[in-house]
């Protein structure tokens, strides 16, 4: 088990080593200097001179590979630099937005697997049923419905028509514990939906196959009803392999929270990317993919040493 | 056709199935079958592939799902089965009635130890502690020959092997303590001597417990080793049904003659090739007309093929001995 997860640290340093790189030429590729757009800003027209001291300042002037290379020596260290913008640092930055986007993507997560794991057993329960064939038919187009047009769908009943909750923003919880959460309902739903529909096919089929198993005629047989059976038999089962396709899904729900933070004003890193985007802000959008890659990797191991664990057959053939 | 015991007294068969058909859309796979069963008493139904004899055994579990329908009467113990909602049947399963299934490496449950899948069963049908029903799941282990019962009680399936998994759903089966216990084909996935052992175990708790056993298997050596009734299944129907002894003495149908015709035997001679029954048996979807083994059968005549034939009882007795075919009477020739 720990040669396994080391093997998966090494493999997942690696594939980090060539994110940093392609996020590090991609974003250069892009139309756009963060030197003129910075000092557009502040004066209307920079002069030669003055936008040439700037590019030497950020050390946007040396070749490609030394800045490269800088940047690592910085990422190693832990220092991801500054804002092209306002001068902060981006680990600091970051680490502001952190908590809320965490807490965001948990909320999301929660929500989807509670909608997911009902809707995808009672159409196991009573399979072939209108029940099953309408809840198909849902998931199917909730996993059409993009995410941030479901957002503003929201807003634009729950918000402006009904007026129930708060279109956008945000507040501490330790301020204002109750208008937090009633701020969080919206973009928690708008991701939890989106994600909770493939979770909730992936796990009606992996219940389908699981149902033809020997082993569910054997809960039958001494004493279950199906439904009892399906839950106590057959969802641990399912279960298991759904969870690695949610691990897969983690990268959706990153790149969710990026729009869905954005349209409800959420400040977490989805917001402050979103801005760095528009002002080309090299440091923080770098630091930002490559935590969230970083994050991505890390879910995808925790959840294979997981199965690791719930699984018997695995547990006893590593230990 | 009540049994009666010697005392002449009529004895309430545990088991009593009449008429009981198996159907899937047009086609009926198992047609009107009868089985007597008294308590305690052991039964083989015997046949090939594709006789009926596992959807029979299923039916009366109460196991067949929709698109397979169940008629006629399966009545256990005084209960009519096929009238009972489908609680009071999930009741009744691993209860009074359990089954040992035919393939041991998937029918328990990976994901939990074999300790837990016993406890399980014990406390669906009796209100006792986790604790108390974890003691008797080690001693059901330990009855059914599992060495090291305190330990192996936490194993997982994966741990163990087919023989050992058969008598963990052997434990399983026993741990209601049912008054009739159906396995089907429980030795077919195992080696040989595993088998004998299985058997032995299976006859061996049958003893013990008083608990009737109908055993489903298509091998008529584990049939005479274990019961004391047999039933031959063929198309669907009991061909031929009986005591062991006069069953297997005298046959009374050709296909029951031929199955025993093909039988290996260690006094046979072993340069001599095993007789082997011709063509295949019949699909449920495709019976001929008149008696379904007639395309097989060295005995068949024309009056085979139009008119399905009669059950002629052979021999009356405290339990008869019939056979579904034209020529019953004749016997061995």
């Amino acid at each position: 088990m720990l040669r396994f997860a080391l093997r998966r640290l090494a493999g997942g340093a690696l594939l980090l080593v060539i994110v940093s790189m392609v996020i590090f030429v991609l974003l250069r590729v892009l139309p756009g200097d963060p030197v003129l757009m910075r000092l557009g800003a502040s004066t209307s027209a920079g002069t030669e001179e003055a936008v040439n001291q700037l590019r030497q300042e950020l050390g946007l002037d040396a070749p490609l590979p030394i800045q490269y290379l800088d940047w690592m020596r910085g990422v190693l260290t832990g220092d991801l630099g500054v804002s092209y913008v306002s001068q902060f640092p981006v680990s600091t930055l970051i680490g502001q937005r952190i908590p809320a986007t965490l807490q965001l993507a948990a909320a999301a997560i929660v929500l989807a697997l509670v909608i997911a794991v009902p809707v995808a057993l009672l159409g196991a329960r009573w399979p072939g049923t209108i029940y099953d064939r309408l809840t198909s038919g849902g998931v199917t187009v909730a996993m059409a419905i993009p995410q941030f047009w479901l957002g503003l769908l929201l807003v634009s009943v729950f918000a402006v028509q009904l007026d129930w909750l708060p279109a956008r923003g945000y507040v501490a919880f330790t301020e204002q514990p109750v208008e937090h959460l009633r701020l969080l309902l919206l973009p928690a739903v708008t991701l939890g939906v989106t994600l909770a529909a493939p979770i909730a096919r992936f796990l009606r089929s992996s219940l389908a196959d699981v149902s033809g198993n020997l082993y569910m005629r054997t809960a039958e047989g001494k004493g279950l009803m199906w439904g009892q059976a399906i839950v106590r038999h057959g969802l641990p089962n399912a279960l298991m392999t759904t969870l690695t396709f949610v691990g897969l899904l983690a990268g959706q729900l990153l790149g969710g929270v990026v729009l869905v933070e954005y349209v409800f004003g959420w400040p977490g890193l989805g917001s402050l990317t979103v801005d760095a985007i528009a002002g080309r802000d090299y440091g923080i959008l770098q630091g930002v993919i490559l935590l969230l890659s970083a994050g991505f990797l890390v879910i995808n191991l925790l959840i294979d040493l997981a199965y690791g664990l719930l699984n018997p057959r695995i547990r006893v053939g590593a230990s | 056709m009540d049994v009666v015991d010697e005392t002449g007294t009529e004895a309430a068969p545990l088991l009593r199935v009449r008429d009981l058909s198996v159907r899937v859309g047009e086609v009926t796979p198992v047609r009107g079958v009868d089985l007597d069963l008294p308590p305690g008493g052991r039964m083989a139904v015997v046949g090939e592939s594709g006789s009926g004899k596992s959807l029979t055994a299923l039916a009366i579990m109460g196991l067949l799902k929709p698109p397979l329908t169940v008629e006629g009467s399966i009545v256990l113990d005084g209960v009519e089965l096929l009238d009972l909602s489908p609680r009071q049947l999930a009741a009744m399963r691993g209860g009074s009635l359990a089954m040992v299934y035919q393939d041991p490496m998937s029918s328990l449950n990976p994901v939990y130890s074999i300790g837990r899948q016993i406890v399980e069963c014990i406390r669906l049908h009796e209100d006792v502690s986790r604790a108390v029903a974890r003691r008797r799941a080690i001693d059901l282990l330990h009855e059914v020959g599992i060495a090291d019962p305190e330990r192996r009680v936490d194993s997982y399936p994966h741990e163990l092997s087919g023989g050992m998994r058969q008598r963990v759903m052997i434990a399983m089966a026993l741990s209601a303590e049912p008054k009739l216990l159906i396995a089907d084909e429980p030795t077919t996935a195992l080696d040989v001597t595993t088998q004998a052992r299985i058997v032995d175990l299976m006859r061996r708790i049958s003893e013990d417990r008083g608990t009737a056993v109908v055993f489903i298997t298509h091998d008529l050596a584990i049939a005479a080793r274990f019961c004391d009734q047999v039933a031959v299944m063929y198309g669907g129907r009991v061909v031929e049904f009986g005591e062991a002894e006069p069953t297997y003495d005298d046959p009374r149908h050709p296909y029951t003659r031929a199955l025993l015709g093909s039988m290996c035997r260690l006094d046979g001679d072993v340069n001599e090739l095993l007789p082997t029954i011709p063509g295949s048996p019949p699909l449920p979807a495709e019976l001929p007309t008149g008696c379904s083994f007639r395309p097989r059968c060295p005995r068949a005549e024309e009056v085979c093929a139009e008119v399905f034939p009669p059950t002629v009882i052979t021999d009356p007795g405290p339990r008869p001995h019939g056979a579904e075919c034209h020529f019953a009477q004749e016997g061995m020739r």
